[in-house]
């Protein structure tokens, strides 16, 4: 026999037993226990009760109660070996602990219960079968707890009452469980936001590329918002984006390039003085047909920065089929917001280094103007440095560094008279002391630019030798920073493969001769060794480029 | 015998973690256990042999690294482990001093991927208690 919903079962004086057994007990027990409609409890050696294998009825008015809970977890040291014979769990409802036939000597085995909700089962076989399959002793157990007086009318009416009221307290808690479900799906969805934020936040450097921060953060935002495509469309005329001008850094977008570009193009033209984020039910009917393929909806969040639109952040078709909701909205807004700082930081950085570089190439510049004999020395020396530098295994930006000292490493030769520079026959020894300061003069011209603090030794030690024959300090080996050895190897290569004052250029294989003989007095030999196996066609390339120029 | 999943053991002081992850987890058909502390989680794990263990790393009582190592050694086969630590931050192999981590994630965390982690190691032919 199935039970039946509580009243039914109170209203006639529902006799009700339910077994406490330690886990793993007998299955006889669970089974007889189950064959009778009766939940059951498990008994942890700690004393620990839990419901196990309830009947309906039971779960929802009983079990569910926070009460219920609380008094079995209150009153659990009772349910140990010293507890008392019987023990009121709450106004009707109590718990008969079972003796052992023969009791364990082991402090830590489980003991035994039985939770009593009416009189019939307990004098009945039925308990006496769960006795016997637990091997317990029944009468001992029936006539220790004094088992009549716990089932008088009054204790009928206040298992009736106790019984209610729990019933109640687990309607309450169902409702409570269930805005704390809602709540906490709705905190995982701003964990998820969180994190998307977070992270994008610390991929917003701009060491990384920023085509691969724009597809990470649409690949990111297409899972986190459960959109089935995502895609941001950026402004074609804006000199400082150029590098990814118009491109589109999409996620699974149902549509090619050129038409998200003419879309976006239509939705920044349309919203050109209000620059909301724009959810699109239909927008075949407001974009044209060209938007028919955006079937469950459209988003659109414009990245404004001082009221100018840099692109068109899309998204589109959730995946649960909803339609696209204001909290959509909001998530993509706040990825717009972290999207256009970056580009604003892409941005300024452009310009800073544009500014740097043009100072650069002014520099050098004003070195090229002074001595025309060497025109286009300065880019020669720091593209072979470059070639050399990652050939040497420097990282990239290491290698971006070197090119920078380079092309700035002559810039001291603004302080030696013209007369000095270009003079085609031997200096005196005078002439060639001021030709030996440059290096120092290079450096304290560039001393006061922060930016350019590291390219200073590449500045300073150009001229320095591995055996510690150079000036201006005559350092040896690895004394020398890396920087001044790199340039000092790619200004006596193209010293000597271009024509000076004094001399014409040496033939290619000649040059590359000297090179392998100066390995280990002149220069440092592993970068030899990197150098002799260096391809050369880059550096003829812009050396006829800049006769061609000069002609 | 019937093949009854075995539970995930969820194990943060903070209760916002707790709920967060047994909704998720629940939604994903995993049963879940909470604990606020290592020693409430020890008394779960050892009681219900989790397949999976996702713990904080700082917790009262008995910290994440401490009760992972009690359920290596204590456990056999030990559950999977997946720790929740700090401020985004991983803990190095010197950290873990030779601690079999299955994942880290760095607060805050993704539910999704987490969910989709604990997914992933139970479908794993070798997940430990999997199969039991």
């Amino acid at each position: 026999m199935r039970p039946r919903p509580h009243r039914r079962a109170i209203g006639s004086r529902g006799r009700r037993v339910i077994g406490v057994a330690p886990p793993g007990h007998t299955n006889r027990l669970a089974q007889r226990l189950e064959a009778l409609g009766l939940p059951r409890l498990s008994v942890t050696p700690r004393g620990e009760a839990r419901v196990i294998g309830v009947c309906s009825w039971f779960e929802r008015t009983v079990v569910a109660a926070p009460r219920f809970t609380r008094a079995l977890g209150g009153r659990r040291h009772e349910f140990g070996p010293d507890g008392p014979d019987r023990i009121e769990l709450l106004p009707g409802v109590s718990v008969l602990p079972l003796r052992e036939k023969n009791p364990s000597a082991d402090p830590d085995a489980a003991r035994q219960a039985v939770l009593l909700l009416g009189p019939e089962l307990l004098n009945g076989e039925a308990l006496r079968g769960i006795c016997d399959d637990a091997e317990l002793d029944h009468a001992a157990t029936v006539a220790r707890a004094d088992v009549a007086r716990l089932f008088d009318d009054a204790a009928a009416d206040r298992l009736a009452m106790t019984v209610r009221w729990l019933a109640e307290d687990a309607e309450r808690e169902a409702v409570r469980v269930s805005e704390l479900t809602s709540l906490s799906h709705e905190l995982a969805t701003n964990y998820e936001e969180l994190s998307l934020l977070y992270k994008l936040s610390c991929n917003m450097t701009l060491d990384q590329s920023p085509a691969a921060f724009f597809a990470d953060s649409c690949a990111e935002l297409q899972a986190v918002g459960g959109l089935g495509w995502v895609a941001l469309q950026l402004v074609e005329d804006e000199p400082r984006l150029q590098q990814m001008a118009g491109r589109n850094f999409t996620s699974e977008a149902p549509h090619d390039t050129a038409t998200l570009r003419r879309l976006g193009v239509r939705l920044i033209e349309r919203h050109h003085d209000d620059h909301e984020p724009r959810i699109d039910d239909d927008p075949a009917a407001t974009l044209g047909p060209d938007a028919a393929a955006l079937r469950g909806g459209l988003l659109a969040i414009p990245l404004v920065r001082d009221r100018r639109v840099l692109g068109v952040l899309f998204g589109g078709d959730r995946t649960d089929g909803r339609p696209i909701d204001s909290v959509d909205a909001k998530l993509c807004a706040s990825l717009g917001n972290s999207l256009t700082i970056f580009l604003e930081n892409l941005m300024l950085f452009e310009d800073a280094r544009g500014l740097f570089l043009g100072t650069l190439h002014a520099l050098t510049a004003a070195i090229d103007a002074k001595d025309h004999y060497t025109h286009g020395h300065s880019e020669r020396v720091a593209l072979v440095s470059m070639l050399l530098a990652r050939a040497a295994g420097f990282d990239e930006q290491q290698t971006q560094r070197v090119y920078l000292a380079g092309l700035v490493h002559d810039v001291g030769k603004i302080g030696v008279p013209e007369a000095v520079l270009c003079k085609p026959g031997r200096l005196t020894e005078a002439e060639y002391d001021q030709v030996k300061r440059h290096p120092a003069v290079g450096a304290n011209i560039l001393r006061d630019i922060r930016q350019m603090d590291d390219l200073i030794p590449g500045v300073r030690y150009h001229h320095e030798r591995w055996d510690g024959r150079g000036y201006p300090e005559g350092r040896a080996g690895e004394d020398i920073p890396i920087f001044g050895r790199v340039i000092a190897m790619a200004d006596a290569f193209d010293a000597m493969s271009s024509d000076r004052t004094y001399r014409k250029r040496m033939a290619p294989d000649a040059v590359l001769d000297e090179v392998r003989a100066g390995a280990g007095t002149q220069f440092d030999p592993e970068l030899a060794a990197r150098f002799l196996e260096l391809d050369f066609t880059p550096y003829h390339e812009m050396f006829r480029r800049q006769r061609g120029d000069a002609a | 015998m019937t093949t009854r999943p075995a539970p995930i053991l969820i194990c943060d002081d903070e209760a916002h973690i707790r709920h967060v992850l047994t909704v998720k987890l629940a939604e994903a058909g995993h049963p879940t256990l909470c604990a606020a502390d290592g020693e409430e989680g020890w008394a779960l794990a050892e009681a219900y042999r989790p397949a999976v263990v996702v713990t904080d790393v700082k917790m009262p009582r008995l910290d994440g690294l401490a009760l992972a190592r009690r359920l290596r050694d204590r456990l056999d086969p030990a559950p999977a482990l997946v720790l929740l630590t700090g401020q985004g931050a991983t803990l190095t192999a010197d950290a873990l001093d030779g601690l079999t981590v299955a994942a880290q994630f760095g607060k805050p965390f993704s539910p999704r991927e987490l969910v989709r982690c604990v997914r992933d190691l139970i479908a794993a032919p070798s997940a430990p208690g999997g199969a039991a």
